[in-house]
């Protein structure tokens, strides 16, 4: 595996259904190691002991929200330049900036295809690194 | 294990969570039917904001697990509950238990060989005509705020009740899936321009396939392919507010007749 390489993704979603099929998209079609977490809070507590590549993060979550947890964990030593995807219902092209000045090098749209979804984090990753 | 054995356990696992959410889905209708029914009993902000948030999160995992009927369903149903705040009156109450119905027989549908949802649509479609004092259902789609503003100050007296989005594609997902009256389209769209949207709207087997689309274009002329054109075409400039009014006025009309 070359250091470039996508492996570690720390996903925060507080939906018990969509953990579960992000899930299998992840680990069953992507082949990646996942780090799932259903709050701000818990990501804050697991994320540097878990050292992901890549943060997948939902917006909109009771307490913490995502642009809120984001800027949390980039308070982190570890956890500065680490890249981060929201996925978010809402894809407006002015909420879409939002995000991406609140630090995500993307966003993608909810909800999402299990069987593609890897692939299309995969792009979106290969894109960054090029 | 190779890669398609891999993606074939996927699936099933897909589809094992995919009855899981079905199997959970009527205890999860019977909380929001109780959320619903205790609207009447002088309920508080945060009884009304779990009720959304159960909506809402439903909405989500319907998505999730490819039931996209299910998650109209409820983006009408928080619709109902954020834009009308007299939640409690009764007729609003039976509203939103007819919404709560549809999802109950969505699951019946689920359980098909062959899942068909075009009822629900028109079941959708009946009780927003019920419901709505408006005549007609209208989606603005444009990329510019302060057209939007334009659009909705012409059409304000009329008896069309407007949706707005500003991004193509996502309203070609609207148009696919959400019924219609009427669509007004800027050219300038981001994603999807204007023709794209309207020439996928009319190749596409959908609900909205014949429904009048106006064009908002800054181009005075534009060609367009034989039956894939827009109902009316509205040129940017001094004339287009008025023009534009009056497009609406005129499809109005025909809907009277």
């Amino acid at each position: 595996m070359s250091s470039n390489e996508l492996q570690r993704i720390l996903f925060i979603e507080d939906e018990a259904d969509i953990q579960a099929v992000a899930q299998v998209a992840l680990e069953a079609v992507g082949g990646f190691t996942v780090k799932i977490c259903s709050s701000g809070e818990e990501a804050l507590q697991a994320a540097e002991a878990f050292a992901p590549q890549l943060i997948l993060s939902d917006v909109m979550m009771p307490g913490m929200d995502g642009p809120m947890t984001l800027l949390a964990l980039r308070r982190l030593p570890a956890l500065v330049d680490i890249p981060a995807i929201f996925m978010t219902a809402k894809v407006q092209p002015q909420e879409v900036a939002q995000l991406r000045t609140a630090g995500a090098m993307e966003v993608i749209a909810k909800p999402f295809d299990p069987m593609t979804l890897a692939q299309q984090i995969k792009d979106i990753w290969r894109q960054c690194h090029a | 294990m190779n890669k398609n054995t891999s993606l074939d356990k996927a699936q099933q696992i897909l589809r094992q969570l995919r009855d899981s959410f079905l199997e959970e889905l009527p205890e999860r209708c019977d909380t929001i039917e109780d959320g619903i029914l205790s609207l009447g009993n002088d309920a508080d902000d945060e009884h009304f904001q779990r009720l959304y948030r159960e909506v809402h999160s439903l909405k989500g995992s319907a998505g999730t697990h490819g039931i996209p009927a299910i998650s109209t369903i409820c983006h009408q149903l928080e619709d109902g509950l954020t834009t009308t705040r007299e939640t409690t009156a009764p007729e609003r109450i039976d509203l939103y238990l007819l919404y709560l119905d549809l999802i109950h027989r969505c699951i019946e549908i689920a359980h098909d060989k062959r899942p068909n949802y075009t009822e629900i649509d028109q079941a959708l479609e009946d009780i927003r005509r019920h419901s709505s004092p408006h005549l007609l259902s209208g989606l603005i789609v444009e990329n510019s705020p302060a057209m939007i503003a334009l659009y909705q100050g012409a059409l304000a007296e009329q008896p069309v009740q407007l949706a707005v989005e500003q991004d193509g594609m996502v309203a070609l997902n609207r148009l696919l899936h959400e019924r219609f009256d009427l669509l007004i389209m800027g050219a300038e769209t981001r994603t999807l321009n204007g023709i794209g949207v309207l020439y996928a709207l009319r190749a596409a087997n959908g609900i909205n396939r014949h429904i009048k689309v106006i064009l908002v274009s800054s181009s005075q002329r534009q060609s367009f392919a034989p039956s894939l054109e827009p109902d009316m075409l509205v040129p940017r400039g001094p004339e287009m507010i008025p023009n534009l009014a009056g497009a609406v006025a005129e499809i109005i009309r025909q809907a009277r007749d």
